[in-house]
């Protein structure tokens, strides 16, 4: 029994090669070539150079233009998944305790905007944002408003288009979360005088940090790698990172720089991810044990 | 004597049944001289399904066209992966005149065999390239809506124009080529980058609107957000034949081209196919269907357009000699310095 439950186990390494070389292969591979590209000299005219040099890391930790981008990426993906995760507890919360017979279809209608490309999402949101939009027209016709107000490419723009993105996302991770839940519990919190919210601080919350701080993580890291909607939704009024190293390597040619954008942001998800992580599975650990 | 007279009476009754033999005659000239499997890289869409319609009936048999869809962007990086590699999976590269020249300043493109793309004698002078051949083209002009602007804009310069403060539209990916506008609206070449920046400065104090893509600017010139912009012309007369009430002209100081090219990657093993390929291309029956279908120019000078197709989508001649050659090598080295300048400073607070 020891030996098969051993976290060496011959049988769990062979069942975990084939995965582990795709995963090498085509992400591993591709993020060294980037690595190594992003200390190479940036030359039009010649994607590799000889040589290594950090000038571009340089670059971009010397100048506020890119760093702004960096802070812009990090603010606007943090208060998406805010947002995300303040809309959709509730709904998770309900999805798990319902007895509806609709709960399928409520599921259903919840993972149907993930059968729609984030473009044609965003077009959607380019439809009520825009000038001659659907809000733009309310705000008109009530006399609230002279002038369309300029909605689309703001940082507005593009929140609400990220959230609306991942908010299914964190949907889905925390009701699966919440279902695993024994609600007894809440009850038992109740019976024993706790108000509704002291029962939800106190007890459920606590038992569903390890998910909710594994959803928000995932959304975190889906914002931060956003391209499509800041794209469409936040034109010239924000730029994020994803857009900013693509237009790199498309508009500039400028691989080498296109390179160490993308080892920044990889750096920067990765560090503030792990950091929300153990930020909140510290915090609920402690009301756990106390 | 007596032979050659023969032959000569034996080729013009070949060339006297041209006309009676249609697509047949036009596809026994067109033939490719080679037979195999050739991967085409396009975009898709339209694009991709008229090179079917158009294309494909000129090589066949002989040829198997395999099309891969895809961005120019990996279309790129195919060509600069593959470009020492023992096999390919690209032969013939679809990409914009700029990208190709990258390609070919990396070594990336097969110099074109002139013996192989007969079809290249036709080619309009300005538009020819050791390392690829031109498709299709279209040159910046100014747009107005008609309902707007009264008096017709003449050249770049006049959206300095105060009356078009705050009703002017430019494209964010046009970073490079308004630079290179705005230096010739100045009076300068295109060779005058700091030129062209300074009119950007000038044009930024105008208010203009910036767009991420060019369907964002025609849904602000629908919506008579803006009244006036900069942008290719077959895609002003798409949206002209979609009803919106707009007019373009031909810039006085001379308009920038931009050419839709394909090239055979270097990498290819079926290079004389992919050149075969590349013919057919420059075909006139097939340079009239894309000019038809897609509002784009013809690079040929043989492509017999009916003169209404060649008043709307065609340049004039005075036009053509107006058209000013885009320093592709230099724009190359540049590129990340005027992206910044975009960025940076032009784009700050638009």
């Amino acid at each position: 029994m020891a030996a098969t439950s051993s976290r060496f186990a011959p049988q769990g390494m062979l069942l975990a090669l084939p995965a582990s070389l795709v995963v090498l292969a085509i992400i591993v591979m591709p993020m060294l070539l980037l690595l190594a590209g992003s200390l190479r000299h940036a030359d039009a005219g010649a994607v590799v150079q000889a040589g290594l040099t950090l000038e571009n890391y340089a670059r971009f930790f010397s100048d506020s233009y890119y760093l702004k981008i960096l802070g812009d990426t990090i603010w606007v993906s943090a208060l998406c998944t805010v947002l995300a995760l303040v809309l959709g507890f509730p709904v998770a919360y309900f999805l798990a305790r319902t007895r509806s017979r609709y709960k399928s279809l409520f599921i259903i209608l919840l993972v149907f905007p993930l059968l729609v490309g984030n473009v044609v999402r965003a077009a959607g949101w380019m439809i009520i944002l825009g000038n001659a939009g659907v809000v733009n027209s309310l705000l008109i016709a009530l006399g609230l408003a002279e002038q369309p107000a300029k909605l689309l490419y703001t940082p507005l723009a593009v929140i609400l288009g990220t959230t609306g993105v991942v908010l299914p996302y964190l949907v889905l991770t925390l009701q699966s979360v919440l279902e695993g839940i024994d609600f007894s519990v809440e009850e038992a919190a109740r019976n024993l005088g706790a108000n509704a919210r002291t029962a939800f601080f106190r007890v459920l919350l606590p038992i569903a940090a390890p998910g909710v701080a594994a959803g928000t993580v995932l959304v975190f890291i889906l914002c931060m790698n956003a391209y499509a909607t800041p794209v469409l939704l936040g034109g010239t009024g924000l730029t994020m990172m994803a857009p900013a190293l693509y237009d790199q390597i498309t508009k500039a040619s400028n691989w080498a720089f296109g390179s160490a954008l993308a080892w920044i942001l990889v750096g920067a998800t990765l560090a503030l991810a792990l950091a929300s992580h153990w930020l909140i599975s510290r915090r609920y650990a402690r009301t756990m044990a106390s | 004597m007596r032979q050659q007279r023969r032959q000569f009476l034996k080729n013009a009754g070949t060339l006297a049944l041209l006309p009676a033999l249609g697509a047949q005659g036009a596809r026994a000239l067109a033939a490719p001289a080679c037979s195999g499997r050739v991967v085409v890289g396009t975009w898709g869409g339209d694009y991709q399904r008229l090179l079917q319609q158009n294309i494909d009936p000129l090589v066949q048999p002989e040829l198997e066209v395999i099309y891969d869809v895809g961005s120019a962007l990996a279309r790129q990086t195919k060509m600069r992966a593959e470009k020492g590699a023992r096999r390919s999976t690209l032969d013939v590269s679809l990409l914009r005149d700029n990208d190709m020249y990258q390609m070919y300043a990396e070594g990336a493109t097969m110099a074109i065999d002139p013996a192989q793309v007969p079809n290249l004698a036709n080619v309009l002078p300005s538009l020819k390239r050791s390392y690829a051949a031109p498709h299709i083209f279209s040159a910046l002009v100014l747009v107005y809506d008609t309902r707007q602007v009264a008096t017709a804009p003449d050249g770049v310069a006049a959206l300095l124009d105060k009356k078009l403060a705050g009703r002017i539209g430019v494209v964010d990916d046009q970073y490079d080529y308004l630079t290179l506008a705005g230096a010739l609206a100045s009076g300068g070449t295109v060779k005058d980058l700091e030129l062209g920046q300074k009119y950007l400065r000038q044009l930024k104090a105008n208010s203009p609107k910036v767009y991420p893509s060019v369907d964002g600017l025609a849904g602000a010139l629908k919506s008579g957000e803006i009244w006036v912009t900069v942008t290719w012309k077959a895609r002003a007369l798409q949206w002209k034949k979609a009803g919106l009430p707009l007019a373009f002209v031909f810039p006085k100081e001379g308009a920038l081209p931009a050419t839709f090219e394909a090239g055979v990657a270097a990498g290819s093993k079926a290079g004389a196919c992919g050149m075969a390929y590349m013919n057919a291309m420059l075909d006139p029956g097939a340079q009239r269907a894309f000019a038809e279908a897609m509002g784009y120019a013809p690079t040929t000078s043989n492509a017999g357009l009916p003169p209404s197709l060649q008043e709307a989508v065609g340049f004039s001649s005075a036009e053509l000699d107006k058209l000013v050659a885009v320093d592709f090598d230099l724009l190359a080295k540049n590129k990340s310095a005027l992206l910044d300048f975009w960025n940076k400073e032009f784009r700050v607070g638009l």
